[in-house]
Formats: C-alpha cells, structure tokens, sequence
C-alpha cells in the first residue's frame, strides 16, 4: 500500500514564523523539506508546540508560509507569492483539515447538512438536489443517517461530531486530509471507532493522510512512515517499522520510551524524556534537542546536524544516530 | 508599566485635541452667529455694518482659520468673553466648576457608602430576599428617567411638604444648614440613581471573589463569615469596584447636566446646557472642552488606579 | 445524545428564557404596551376626538369618560398624548437601538476579525468615544442648525426631522458597547476551527463573515439591543425633556414632561403618567434583557 508512489503533497525548505509581541519573532516551522507519498498516511509526531500543527495548517493552506514553496497536488505556491482564484481554489479543493476539537470544528448555528454540503456549494458541485444526496452518501459514508441532515451540532456526542468532520472534509473528494489529533479529544473507546473509520475511508476513497499525533500507540495503528519532530524540524523521518524498530534519533527513542507497553521493558529505548522543551522563541544553539539529550556530545552544542540518509529511506538529523548496541542497552 | 502610562497619557492628548477640532466645528453648526445675535439687538443696524462686524470678528474666514485663531488666543490664556454672563469665560467656568464639585463630590460619596456595604450584604447570602431586593433597586435605579426623579422630589419636599426648596442655591453667606437644605434634594436625585449601579458592582465583585480558593481556606481555618466576608474578601473585590468607580466620577461631571438643570444647580452642566441654548459661543466651547477634559482624565486615572491595583497588571507591565 | 426532536441553539434559548419569570411578565408587558401605541387611532376614534385637538375650555380637567386621564393645560387629552407619544418614543428606541447596534457590529466585527492594524487603530477610536462626555455633546449634536449643514430650509424644519435627527445621533454614539462586545467575541470565534475549515475551503471573508461568525454572535447583541432600547429612550425622554429632541406638536413621553415641569404645583399628576411609562418600559427592556442574557448563557450565573 506504502510503496514510494508519486508525491501528493510536499514542503520545500518551508519555515513559518509569527511576531510575539514585544518584537520577538517566534519560528514554529524551520527550513523543513517534506515528501507526502499518494495513498500513504504520513504521522507527524511530537510533543505540543514542537510545529506538528503549523506544519499541517500550512500544508492545508491555513497558514502563510514565511519561506519556502509548498506543492499540494501538482500545485505550488511559494511564500510571498498570490496565486491566481482559479488556482488557489484548486490547491483548497485538494487539501481539507480534520481538527482536533469536534466541539469548536462545527458551527453550532448550522445543522449538519449545511456544514458537510457547504463544500459542495462553494464549489458549485452539482444542483441542490444532487449536492443533497451527495450530503447523504456522506454521512452514511461515515456512519451517519439521513434523520441527522437537520440536527445541530449540539445533539450529537464528541465521536459523532468528529464523523461529521470527516465527511465535511471527504465532501470535495480531496487529495490530501491533513488530521490534527483528530481523536486526541475523544474517549479511548471512541477513539478506535474514528480510526477504524479513517482507514476505511482511506481503502474506499484512495485517500492520503498527513496525521499529526503525539500518541505513539495511535501512531502505530495508523502511519505508514513517521517524520518526527523537534523545535520546527524534522529530526527522524522512517517507515513505521524503521522508526518503532529502530529508532536512530535519541528523541525517537525517548518518544518511543513514554509509551506504556506491555510486552517490552519499561525504557527499552533510551531514558524517558524529562523537562519541558525549550521556547521556540528561543532555541539552542547548534543541535536543538542538546540540552534534553543523554548522549549530547560539545559537537551537539555548537554545530547543528544535517540529515543523513541511514538504510533505505531512513533519514535523522543527529550526530550520533543510535545504533542498534545503543538501543538494547538500558540506560 | 511606565510604557502603559506613556500611551494613555499620549492617547487622552490626542483625543483632547481631536475633540477641541470636533466640538469647535458643532459649535460653529450651532443656529445664529455673534453678528445675527447683534443684528436682533440693535435694529438699527445695517447689512452693511453686519458684514463689517463679521470681517472684524473674523467670521467670514473659513473654519479651520477660525479655529487657529482660537487655539492660538487659547494657548495664551484669553479663552475670549461670556456672551450672556458678560464675564470672560475663565471666570464663569471655575465658579461653575466649584459648585458641580460640591453636589457631585457629596452625592459620590453618599451613593458609596449606601451601595457598597448593599452589594457586599447581597453577595453574602446570593438568592436571599435581601439579594432579591438590592437587585430590583439596581434595576430600578438604572431605569428611572432622572428628570422624572427629580420633579418626582420636587412635587414630594417642596410642593407637598414644603420642607426643601425646589431648586437654586444657598447665597454663599447664607448659613449651612441653608446650604444643606439647597443641597438635600439634587444630591439624592444623583445619588438615588447611583447606588443601584454601583451595587451591582460590589455585588458580583463580591461575588467573583468568593468564588477563589483563598476564600474556602479561610472558611476552612474557621474564620467566622463575617471576617471572611468583611475582611478577606472585601478587599479584593474593591480593586474592580474602585475603577469602575474612579471611570464613573470623571462623567459625573458632565452627566448631572439634567439635575443641575432642574434644579437650577449653577454647575458645569448647567452652565454647559445655557451657553448651548443661549448661543454663548465661547463659553460653550470651553465649557465643553473642560467637560471632555475631566471626563478623560477620570479614565486615565481609572486605568492607571487598575494598572496599580492589581498587581498582575503591574507585574506583566501593561495590558 | 442525539434527541428525536430537532432544536436549534435559539429555539433552546427561548425555552430557557420562558422558564424567567420576570422576564417574561415584562415581556408580555412590553407587548401590550406596543399593542396599545399601535391602536392609539382606534382609541382615538372610540373617545371620538383627536390627540392634538386643543379645548381651552376644558384645560387641566380630571378624568371623565370622555377623558379617562384628564387633559393637559391645553385641554388635550393626556391618554391620547401618552399613546402617540408612546409611539415615537418606542419607535425611536428600537430603530436608533437597532442603527446603533449595526453600526457597532460592523466596526466591531471588522476589528475582530481583521485584527492587527485594523483592531488597534477602530478599538482606539471605540476608547476614544467611550471616554467622552455623552450627553453635552449630545446636546450639542440636537442643538445643530441642519440648515448650516446644507439642508433646505423646509426640510430642516419639517415635523419629522427631530425624529430622525434622534435616531441618527444615538446611533452615533450608542455603538460603542455592541462594537467592543462584538470585536472580542469575534477574535476568540475567528480561531475557531469551524472558521478555519471554512477558510480551508476558500470561503471569502464577507462569507465567513455573514455565515460563520455573524450568526454565533446573533445572542450577545440581541441582548445588548434589548438593553440599549432602554437607554435609548431613556436618553430620547431627557433629551425632549430639554426641549432638544422630539419637538412638539409631535409628542414624546419627554417633551410631555417639559411643561408638566412648569405645571407642577396645578396638575402634578401630568408629571406622573409619562414619567412612569418612561420607566416601566426602560425596566421591562433590562428585565428582558437580563432574562435573554441568562437564556442565551445557560452557564453564566445571574
């Protein structure tokens, strides 16, 4: 299924900043270059306020990109640039946004027909009457009914809610579905329903995902490949098996190690990742995970490291890429 | 914090002068000039000494010459001449001042002390019939027309009763229990209608803050309520209540324009409402300005008094 | 979750709102108060004379079949005034509410959602306004000579002109309040995420606008409407009561109040009915107020 198709969706040397007030300039995404493969789910892991969800909302044109280019589809728009209508509506119609909260997701002043057909009227697709039963093959596509066309938000449970987000982004049948923590807010009971729903969806509609999580478990349901990140960059990109096997970055491994598993022994991978990451405001010179890391040599400190190819497609950002004596030795 | 201060000092100048643009301009909008007023006195003047009297008053310049000229006369202290007092200006205004200071200053103070302890009692038993009732007085208050209060007063002590003259002042040399009596009606016509206000305020101030977890460690240690309301909690709620308050006495200057009126009160508000209706150009427009002027310094200081109440605006250096 | 009956936030709000008493009691109030001005001419034809029809034999009566509130020092008769001028002064508190509140929510809602540059500099202004001494400069504002502005002697004269004049000045200055409650509402709604997956369709900003963000706000400035009618005719009472706004013949619960004034050792019960319809209708505006503000907040304590 995640064999190295054709690109759907790519950044180029993208990097997002905002202005703090104060003067302080604040960069979330830093000089990232990212492949999205057609038909893969691709997890954006890590911890809050590392730029997982900058990254996702430029991708689905939410945000400005300060540098770069960003390609959805075939279409590029670097920073700076304005795109003519008709091309920024075919970048919009080509990338659509799950969010992570079901509550604040939908407008409680609409019902539900008129959030999921409000694609399809802004696009124009089909008379009334055909973008109503396409609203209706929706819901039922996500396990919704035609009784649920008039209700409002506010009548339905959080899992349910989510089911209606995910139909209003499947409406225009896009390419990419950027999915920012789309279950992180609901119930673990829930939560296996949704993404049981998201892969269906995917085998019925050839879907692509960009799925951003800071739940390791999750992430190893869902993901294809894992890109990792840290501070603004990518410092771990892998297949699902590369990554949860061997992981090359020490913060992978940390990640890995927070989360509970059973069958294997507490701290398999490194030790459990302490402290709070430093402001993106400001960052630490040279590699930015330095003053976290166990192994962090003066290197670490003072030269930032590049990315490194390690087998296959297997890339990390590190000067001292864990090797597989490392991970088996307890610390 | 000193940034903060800078920028609301700077902001009050600029409205200030914006407004002495704007108010100028009204007042120029105003029915009649100095010269029609003129031509209505003297019938034996001509068009053609009309005219004359406009060049020489400057009137036939436009707008904005006008208004130089007067801000230059202004900044040199000569704020011109009282048409309908026949007094310059400056010295209308500060009598005026004087007066409206009084009846304001002590209906302030009355509605605060009645309002106050109200809204804290409310606060202490919420739902009680005494919280009911506060609150139909604070409805009450905000919702009565207060030239209606007035002359509602006024038919009441002085028509009825006769126990209170029905409006002016006392005679400077008069004695004070004469004063007070001059006084007694206006101050409970402003101050009747502040304290539903400013009890509502107490009230979910009161309210805010006993909601804190410092509030539940003092019931916890056995403080009796009393000291738990009385001294733990009213201090804190009356950081809110002191702004509010501090925004509030900069309007009362300008805002007791209809009680001054009924009562024949020789404040700013009178003064302002005669100069407007009695076409007194010069004193209008100085009046206003000083309005304005008062109304925007009760702001700043009410920003400032927050900014330096509570300490986390102070510590996080503006808002 | 999912209930079989089908309501939307307002139909919920209004339930709630039903359950206020007082609310409702001022609200049915208000309504045969509304009842009563609109039948003021079917009245008028009953008691078989006009409102303005003076009888100088017949000045100051007490009340009488043919007058059932007595008439005023020109031999009016007073219920017949208090129903026209209840008239204008209801229509001129809703309508220069309603204009103060659009006028307050477009400035507010462009700040809000704009944000940045266009925030500070409408939301300096809003401080500005709100800083300054409304009602003197009010007063100055109905003191004007519309001729001076360029309008033709008749039409500035004309009998209506102080009705519109009214309304226009308290639209000017009464949107402050809905444009400070409107823009913070705005900012926090504009990070919605309903609001972003409408941007990520390339909805347009009137759009997002008129669709996502106008409708959730819909309940915080239908209270402050309900709120500001009051204030409305309150400032409308005093302003008449000054002899700056609603001018007679036509008459106003204020302007009416102006000559009980001089009248008020003769007849003082013609300074009680306007006066008292003044405040019963400002009161039953706050109660509703009140009342839609806890049915629209379920979470918000009273």
């Amino acid at each position: 299924m995640s064999s190295a198709g054709d690109t759907i969706a790519a950044a180029h040397q993208l990097s997002v900043g905002f202005a703090l007030p104060g003067g302080q300039r604040l960069t979330a995404v830093n000089n990232i270059n990212l492949e999205i493969r057609r038909g893969e789910t691709l997890a954006l892991v890590g911890e809050s306020g590392c730029g997982k969800s900058t990254l996702g909302r430029t991708l689905a044109l939410l945000q400005a990109p300060t540098t770069g280019t960003i390609t959805v589809g075939g279409q590029s728009i670097a920073a700076g640039s304005r795109l003519p209508q008709a091309a920024r509506r075919a970048l919009y119609e080509n990338v659509q946004m799950i969010f992570q909260d079901p509550v604040a997701a939908l407008n409680p002043r609409q019902t539900v027909g008129a959030i999921v057909g409000e694609p399809l009227e802004l696009f124009c697709r089909g008379s009334r009457a055909e973008r109503q039963q396409q609203v209706v093959a929706l819901l039922e596509a996500v396990g919704l009914g035609h009784d649920d066309l008039v209700r409002y938000p506010h009548q339905f449970s959080g899992g349910q809610r989510q089911r209606i987000a995910i139909a209003r982004a499947l409406a225009l049948q896009p390419q990419l579905i950027v999915a920012d923590e789309p279950v992180s807010a609901l119930d673990i009971s829930v939560q296996s329903q949704i993404l049981n729903l998201f892969n269906e969806l995917k085998q019925q509609h050839q879907l692509t995902y960009l799925f951003i999580s800071h739940d390791m478990a999750v992430v190893k349901t869902m993901a294809d490949r894992v890109a990792v990140m840290y501070l603004g960059e990518i410092v771990e990109l892998g297949s699902r098996e590369q990554i949860f096997a061997q992981p090359a970055h020490p913060y992978t491994a940390a990640l890995l190690a927070s989360v509970p598993d059973i069958s294997s022994r507490k701290g398999k991978f490194g030790r459990i990742l302490s402290g709070d990451p430093p402001s993106p405001a400001q960052p630490p010179t040279g590699c930015a995970f330095h003053p976290r890391c166990g192994y962090a040599s003066e290197r670490c400190r003072s030269e930032r490291p590049q990315q490194q190819l390690l087998a296959g497609d297997h890339r990390v950002a590190c000067h001292h890429p864990l090797r597989q004596a490392d991970r088996e030795q307890p610390l | 914090m000193s940034r903060f201060i800078v920028g609301r000092i700077a902001q009050a100048l600029l409205v200030m002068v914006v407004m002495s643009v704007v108010i100028y301009a009204l007042i120029g909008l105003m029915p009649g000039d100095p010269i029609d007023l003129m031509i209505s006195a003297d019938p034996n003047m001509t068009s053609a000494d009309a005219a004359l009297l406009r060049e020489i008053y400057g009137l036939d310049q436009p707008l904005y010459r006008r208004y130089l000229a007067w801000l230059g006369n202004a900044v040199q202290g000569d704020l011109g001449y009282s048409r309908l007092f026949g007094q310059p200006v400056l010295q209308v205004l500060l009598p005026a001042l004087g007066n409206t200071l009084i009846l304001m200053a002590t209906a302030f103070i009355i509605a605060i002390a009645i309002a106050l302890p109200l809204g804290t009692l409310a606060a202490a038993k919420p739902r009680s019939a005494f919280d009911y009732s506060v609150n139909m007085y604070a409805f009450a208050g905000i919702s009565l027309p207060s030239f209606w209060l007035a002359l509602l007063l006024i038919m009441l002590f002085s028509v009825n009763l006769g126990w209170l003259p029905a409006g002016g002042m006392a005679a400077a040399d008069a004695s004070f229990g004469e004063q007070l009596r001059h006084l007694a009606l206006p101050v409970a016509t402003v101050a009747t209608l502040h304290i539903g206000a400013y009890s509502r305020y107490m009230r979910s101030a009161m309210l805010e803050v006993l909601r804190h977890d410092y509030i539940r460690t003092a019931r916890a240690k056995g403080a009796s309520e009393r000291r738990v309301i009385w001294v733990h909690a009213w201090r804190n709620a009356l950081i809110p209540v002191v702004t509010v308050l501090a925004l509030d006495f900069g309007f009362l200057f300008s805002g007791a324009l209809v009680t001054e009126t009924i009562f024949s009160w020789p404040g700013m508000g009178k003064l302002i409402f005669d100069a407007v209706m009695g076409n007194d150009f010069n004193l209008a427009v100085v009046a206003l300005l000083f309005a304005t002027a008062l109304t925007l310094l009760g702001n700043l200081i009410a920003d400032l008094l927050y900014g330096l109440l509570d300490p986390r605006i102070r510590a996080g250096g503006g808002r | 979750m999912a209930s079989a009956t089908t309501k939307s936030p307002t139909q919920l709000a209004l339930q709630r709102f039903r359950g206020h008493r007082l609310a409702l009691a001022s609200a049915a109030l208000l309504a045969l108060l509304v009842t009563a001005v609109i039948c003021a001419p079917l009245i008028e034809w009953l008691l078989g004379h006009s409102a303005n029809q003076v009888d100088l034999y017949n000045r100051l009566a007490p009340p009488s079949w043919l007058h059932p509130l007595g008439t005023d020092e020109l031999g009016r008769d007073t219920l017949l005034r208090l129903l026209y001028g209840g008239r204008v002064s209801l229509l001129t508190g809703l309508v220069a509410a309603v204009a103060a509140a659009t006028l307050g929510t477009f400035i507010g809602l462009c700040a809000g959602y704009f944000s940045g540059r266009t925030d500070t500099v409408l939301m300096r202004f809003t401080d500005s306004v709100i800083a300054l001494p409304l009602l003197p400069l009010l007063i100055v504002l109905a003191a004007i000579d519309l001729t001076k502005l360029g309008l033709s002697e008749q039409l500035a004269n004309a009998e209506s002109v102080s009705l519109y004049r009214i309304i226009v000045i308290v639209a000017l200055t009464g949107w402050t309040t809905v444009a400070r409650l409107v823009r913070g509402a705005t900012l926090s709604l504009r990070e919605r995420e309903f609001v972003l997956a409408a941007r990520g369709l390339g909805a347009s900003h009137g759009l997002i606008m008129r669709r996502h963000i106008l409708p959730n706000l819909l309940s915080p400035i239908i209270v402050a409407v309900t709120l500001s009618i009051g204030s409305v005719i309150l400032l409308e009472s005093v302003l008449s009561f000054l002899g700056l706004g609603i001018q007679p013949p036509l008459a106003s619960w204020g302007n009416m109040l102006t000559n009980a004034q001089q009248l008020i050792w003769e007849a003082p019960q013609l300074a009680i009915y306007p006066g008292l319809l003044i405040f019963i209708t400002v009161i039953c505006c706050n109660f509703v107020g009140d009342g839609l503000q806890d049915a629209f907040d379920p979470k918000a304590e009273s």
